[in-house]
């Protein structure tokens, strides 16, 4: 048996997503603002449903000459900047800007997938949050999840070879040296292992759990883990094929909820040993306690009715943290806005946690982000931790009493040591992580 | 680690398996692997002690194709559920964990980089942390038109002009001695 009792903290976080492109930015939407999903406008798409866009990824794409780097007005703003909050620290800021244009960061890079360029966003800030200007110098692993970038789904070039006209396989070149996790590795210089996640939905979540097991194991010092998806008209087509896109804003758990959108972005986040963090002097942001996955076992996309894998997996999750239920401050749900997800994801709670534990759905702010869903919402979980406040569940108005919980709908303050983020995904992958604020 | 079971199989197989009727050469390939390799072990109904771990380096690209091809020669609106979900990288991971009716946890990666040497490491790293007792890891790709000719034509040089091996092969692990990880790349 390995000593696997050293605690995992997160010492670095990168989020991009339709909430913005950095976490102080992200926490800003969740705070002020109203994101409002649109039509995807993608060439040849003919499926008009909303979708949530990454925002300011494509009006913000320019390198700063005199510094070489991407610019990127939240993550530059936001460390220490908000001393009452106290959040944001980021003991590796003032090196980070001394990054060259030479480096890593240049996601103007020709035929980079936009999965990999909303990556390398996500993965920038959460390195510079936690001090790392690149792996050299450590053993760090990188582990991502995504669904679209792991498939050669390009449609143009797929249609000219069908039409044998094809003059450039560039896309497919540009496929082979796209491997997120080994994309990122190779351009971070790092040196432990690279691995690309692919367990659909709960892919990130997955992507996490994996670099914790790195971690006890000894396999790398550091691990930088997430994942990242972008809008793309195979997966638009794919989830409408499953008649499960709403035509309107999603709902989650809401009463009236009728199907997801789906989103696009990153979400990072840099795992390191306690002894680690302390050996680099980075200062920890919080902890991560544990993970756990199960397998329902029971249909290709339908997940088992009884919850049983999804409450098996926080059971076993929580058990490996050595906290019971009285000590989960909020969860974050996966919650899509699909009649059957909601359904079976809140009479789990309910049955584990009754009707009063702080409930929190994030997609009607993100959408659904697929492989980067679990990367983003780690990413809110923590700053929710944090800032010891939760806010509203967007999309959620009227009660389900089919389901019988209530989504927060209002800003508010918490007391939370404990916060569980959930993942359900396609093949019937439930898999958990529980954080610690280390303030409390 | 030490190997209780191994398999392989191929689109020559008899990939006719109950509980798989809807599913497409890779899962069914990855499927029977699974089987055979698993074949001399009774695993407790809903194991959930049982993990399953598989690889790929292209996933299953055929079934992807055939969902760009009714993109192409439909619309996007009239394409196939069935398709759609088989094409998602996991699914043959889901098979394998619903025919075997194992609830432990399912993992599908994906890397260029040696996935045969880097699923054995998580394996190893899952018993040894107690995670699970046993690991199910299969290796699985399948080959395509499309596929083969883009490989004729790529420029990355650690990839055979020949195109990719099509068949799958699993192992059933467990804690013990005697099954060393080669070294990796």
């Amino acid at each position: 048996m390995m000593d696997c009792k050293e605690a995992i903290v997160v010492t670095g976080m990168g989020i991009i997503s339709a909430l913005g492109e950095s976490v102080f930015q992200s926490m800003d939407t969740l705070a002020n603002g109203v994101v409002e999903p649109a039509s995807p406008q993608l060439p040849g798409c003919t499926i008009q449903k909303p979708v949530f866009k990454a925002r300011g990824f494509d009006e913000v794409r320019g390198i700063d000459e005199s510094r070489g780097l991407y610019e990127s007005r939240g993550l530059y703003e936001s460390p220490g900047i908000d001393e009452a909050r106290g959040l944001y620290e980021s003991p590796g800021i003032d090196e980070a800007r001394r990054f060259d244009k030479s480096g890593w960061l240049d996601i103007e890079k020709q035929g980079e997938s936009r999965t990999l360029k909303l990556a390398r966003v996500a993965f920038q800030e959460a390195v510079t949050q936690a001090g790392l200007s690149d792996g050299s110098d450590f053993g760090i692993g990188i582990c991502s999840g995504t669904t679209v970038a792991s498939q050669l789904n390009d449609i143009d070039f797929y249609q000219s070879f069908r039409e044998n006209r094809l003059k450039s396989y560039d896309a497919f070149n540009h496929y082979l040296s796209g491997n997120l996790a080994e994309a990122l590795k190779d351009s971070f210089k790092a040196t432990g292992p690279a691995m690309t996640i692919v367990n659909a939905c709960s892919s990130a979540t997955d992507a996490i759990g994996v670099a914790m097991d790195w971690l006890k194991a000894g396999l790398c010092d550091i691990a930088v883990a997430g994942g990242a998806d972008e809008l793309n008209r195979v997966p638009i087509s794919g989830f409408n094929a499953l008649g499960i896109l709403s035509a309107a804003p999603c709902r989650p758990f809401d009463a009236e909820r009728n199907g997801l959108n789906l989103g696009e972005g990153a979400g990072f986040l840099v795992l390191e040993t306690e002894s680690s963090a302390k050996k680099r002097r980075a200062k920890p942001i919080a902890e991560c306690c544990s993970y756990a996955t199960v397998a329902d076992a029971y249909h290709l996309t339908s997940p088992r009715p009884d919850g049983s894998g999804l409450e098996s997996a926080i059971k076993k999750a929580l058990n490996c943290a050595g906290i019971c239920e009285e000590m989960v401050g909020f969860i974050n749900a996966h919650g899509t806005g699909t009649p059957t997800n909601d359904l079976i994801e809140g009479k789990v709670f309910k049955k584990m946690f009754g009707s009063s534990l702080d409930i929190w759905a994030t997609k009607g702010f993100t959408g659904h982000t697929l492989g980067a869903a679990g990367g983003i919402e780690a990413v809110l979980t923590i700053s929710a931790l944090r800032e010891q406040r939760l806010f509203k569940s967007a999309g959620f108005a009227t009660i389900d009493h089919a389901i019988g919980i209530c989504p927060v709908k209002h800003e508010k303050q918490i007391c939370a040591e404990y916060a569980i983020s959930t993942s359900l995904a396609f093949g019937g992958m439930n898999s958990v992580l529980i954080f610690r604020n280390l303030k409390l | 680690m030490k190997l209780i079971g191994k398999d392989k199989a191929d689109s020559r197989s008899d990939l006719k398996i109950p509980g798989a009727r809807r599913a497409d050469l890779f899962s069914r390939m990855a499927l029977k692997a699974s089987i055979g390799a698993s074949k001399d072990f009774e695993f407790p109904t809903g194991d959930p002690d049982t993990g399953i771990i598989v690889t790929t380096q292209f996933g299953p690209h055929a079934t992807t194709f055939k969902f760009l091809d009714g993109m192409l020669e439909h619309s996007d609106t009239k394409v196939s559920p069935t398709l759609f979900s088989h094409s998602v990288h996991n699914a043959a991971t889901s098979y394998i964990a619903t025919v075997l009716d194992l609830r432990g946890p399912t993992l599908t990666f994906t890397c260029f980089k040696e996935p045969l040497f880097q699923a054995f490491a998580l394996a190893d790293i899952w018993i040894k942390l107690k995670r699970v007792s046993r690991v199910l890891l299969c290796y699985v790709e399948e080959k395509s038109i499309p596929f083969d000719t883009f490989h004729k034509h790529s420029s990355m040089p650690s990839y055979s002009k020949k195109g990719i091996k099509e068949g799958a092969v699993a192992f059933l692990l467990t804690e013990g001695e005697g099954f060393v990880i080669p070294d990796g790349p």
